[in-house]
């Protein structure tokens, strides 16, 4: 087997060989070594179409469904790989994001078989102790498949179901509205009989009436309809002049009251203006205080005068007295004369302020007087206005009055005439009784058409509801009710029977799954010999050790020994589920086992590799950079 | 009887039908889509009644 690998992992260009056995695969770590067993893998898997392969190849390194992309070399818009295996020549070109630009046809389940690393699904899950291996199922079996058609199936099956029950509903609903559709078109039958049964007597009656009698009918008929209508519109015209008449009514009372109340502000304001005084009195005693005013003015500076002349004078220890003239100041005496003084001008001024405040006073009455004085005419002017319109309306009320009394007899005459033609119908009645009965049959002939002309509407009704759920889509064509329901009975007993199927289907796939995969395990154990077997469970699809008699669960195993496990698993996997390419791949694992162990499974694969062409690639971690090809078992303790 | 036989072989006739379909859709590896638009295609009264023509 060739590689050729270009900007892949860090190499720019990469090339190895690979013969056919078992090829021991030695390089240091970090160098490439993984890469390069990677890069055979993806050239072999892909293009990945399963989830569970993506998620496979995410946990291996080998792709992602995000950039960067593990195996392109970083910088490099995409990597190539070669391999040519058995004649035939596998390229996978990637580009950085993740695309595959170009392959040839792989198969994933090769990722599952032939190429076990750490961090292989099975190895990791196995290194945990985790014994289901149903998550297998899916990379080796159709099983995800037919799970998938039970769904689809199960999904049309329901909806056949939902079908089915609105087309009884809907059948249902038929029956009903046919009852229905039968009961109206009976009312109708019936109506329509009824309808002809009165028309044939309404036209005997009216052969048989006397044409006089039946004239003298219409015409009183007629009177006292217009009668009744002329009462009608004397009665609203009374109403309206009555209503007319009481308004008027209304508002000549407050007017009046509004005249009164503007009677009683005049005389108020009258009263007021006695109590005042006349504009010539108040002047005459305004003039009066104005004079008396004055002279207490002068007064009151000869006063003052005299009141400083002694208030000097009682200054004065001795002289002539500047009062009476006398040799010597009498101290008593002008004592005396400034305190009558000082009382004379207290006077003065009190006085003043009396006669300013009387005339205070009279300015104000004079302003009182005149606001007075002014507001009379508006009263007298207001007053006028009502009365004018009081007699405007008074003369309005009288022929209102009149109108109503007129109406009034009208209506008493129109009641008399009434009564009188009414009497005379009574009478003409008697005599033509079967009128009546006519009357009364016409009437209940309008009722029966009115009632005939509805049941038809309803019966329109019902014939377009009995239309609209006598037929229903049913996926692709619109069908009777009844056929829809033969058609989804039908359809759901066919899919419950594909349900079945499928049902069986999956569990043939996963009961053959672990027949297949216990006799392959059991063969490699054989053949290794191991102290242990294991046996996958059929229906839980789980995994457990045998020891002779003993079962033990995985994760009571050691490290090492469950890593033994794994290998036996991945090498049974490949015999039972993916022997078509002949090639195995084991990163490190093996190698990393005890020399017996090591030395027992690399035999086996060297026998694989004789009996069935096996090329095996087993990878370790080392410090040459070779290839080493072992053909004999002799040669495997080289390894070590 | 007779017609009871008739529905019988009829219904054989359309469950083998079905089957047949879902293994080639399962071969083919087809999605959800892809199966029930052909199921249901299979199951449209036009073309499922063409299929036993005469049966109805």
């Amino acid at each position: 087997m060739k590689v050729r690998l270009k900007d892949i992992g860090n190499f720019k260009t990469y090339e190895a060989k690979f013969d056919e056995g078992v090829n021991i695969l030695e390089m240091q770590n970090a160098t490439g070594k993984s890469v390069l067993l990677k890069s055979i893998a993806a050239a072999f898997s892909f293009p990945l179409k399963s989830r569970i392969a993506e998620e496979c190849s995410e946990s291996l390194g080998i792709w992602r469904k995000d950039p960067p992309q593990p195996l392109v070399r970083v910088g490099a818009k995409e990597g190539l790989i070669e391999v040519e295996f058995n004649g035939e020549n596998r390229t996978l070109i990637i580009d950085s994001s993740g695309e595959i630009l170009y392959n040839v046809d792989g198969d994933e389940r090769f990722l599952f078989t032939s190429y076990l690393s750490p961090s292989s699904p099975l190895f990791r899950r196995i290194s945990i102790g985790e014994d289901e291996l149903k998550w297998i199922l899916p990379a080796v079996s159709k099983v995800e498949y037919y799970e998938r058609a039970y769904r689809v199936v199960q999904s049309i099956l329901d909806e056949f179901k939902t079908y089915l029950e609105e087309a009884k509903y809907r059948t249902n609903n038929l029956k009903n509205l046919k009852e229905e559709l039968e009961h109206r078109k009976m009312e109708l039958e019936s109506i329509d009989k009824e309808i002809e049964r009165i028309s044939i007597e309404i036209e005997k009656i009216e052969k048989e009436v006397d044409p006089e009698l039946r004239e003298e009918y219409n015409i009183i008929s007629s009177n006292l309809e217009k009668l009744k209508k002329e009462k009608q519109e004397i009665e609203a015209k009374l109403k309206e002049v009555e209503k007319n008449l009481e308004d008027k009514k209304k508002e000549m009372k407050k007017l009046k009251d509004e005249i009164k109340k503007l009677d009683s502000e005049m005389q108020k304001v009258g009263e007021r203006l006695k109590k005042l005084r006349t504009f010539e009195e108040i002047r005459k005693r305004t003039g009066e205080i104005e004079k008396e005013l004055d002279s207490l003015r002068i007064n009151r500076v000869e006063v003052y005068a005299e009141l400083n002349l002694l208030e000097s004078a009682k200054k004065l220890k001795e002289g002539v007295c500047p009062l009476c003239g006398s040799g010597n100041v009498n101290k008593k005496y002008i004592e005396d004369k400034l305190n009558k003084t000082k009382e004379r001008l207290k006077n003065i001024d009190s006085r003043i302020r009396v006669l300013n405040a009387e005339k205070e006073r009279l300015k104000e009455e004079y302003r009182d007087r005149k606001n007075l004085e002014n507001i009379i005419p508006t009263l007298g002017s207001k007053r006028q206005q009502k009365e004018t319109e009081l007699e405007n309306i008074s003369s309005i009320l009288k022929p209102l009055e009149l109108e109503t009394e007129a109406l009034k007899s009208e209506l008493v005459e129109c009641e008399r005439k009434i009564a009188d033609e009414s009497k005379k119908l009574q009478y003409i009645e008697h005599k033509i009784k079967e009128v009546n009965e006519a009357g009364i049959l016409y009437e209940r002939l309008g009722k029966l058409k009115a009632k005939r002309d509805s049941l038809k509407d309803e019966i329109s009704r019902i014939t377009m509801e009995i239309k609209n759920n006598s037929t229903m889509r049913l996926i692709d064509a619109e069908v009777e009710v009844e056929r829809a329901i033969q058609v989804c009975k039908e359809r759901i007993q066919v899919l419950e029977k594909v349900l079945e199927w499928i049902e069986n289907k999956i569990k043939e796939q996963k009961k053959g799954f672990a027949e297949k995969f216990n006799k392959s395990i059991e063969e490699v154990i054989k053949e290794l010999d191991f102290e242990f077997s294991a046996l996958i469970d059929p229906d839980e699809l789980k995994i457990t050790i045998k020891r002779g008699e003993f079962r033990q669960p995985i994760a009571s195993l050691s490290t090492t020994e469950r890593s033994i496990v794994a290998v036996i698993l991945q090498i049974a996997l490949k015999e039972a589920f993916y022997p078509d390419i002949p090639l195995f791949i084991v990163d490190e694992i093996i190698m990393d086992f005890d020399r017996e162990r090591a030395t027992k499974l690399v035999e086996y694969l060297l026998k694989a590799s004789k009996e069935r062409r096996w090329l095996v690639i087993l990878a370790k971690v080392g410090e040459r950079k070779e290839i080493k090809r072992i053909t004999s078992p002799k040669e495997i303790s080289m390894l070590f | 009887m007779e017609n009871n036989r008739n529905i019988h072989s009829e219904q054989s006739i359309n469950i083998k039908r079905i089957i047949e379909l879902i293994n080639k859709l399962i071969n083919e590896e087809a999605s959800e889509e892809e199966m029930r638009e052909a199921i249901i295609k299979e199951l449209e009264v036009k073309k499922f009644e063409s299929q036993t023509e005469g049966h109805w």
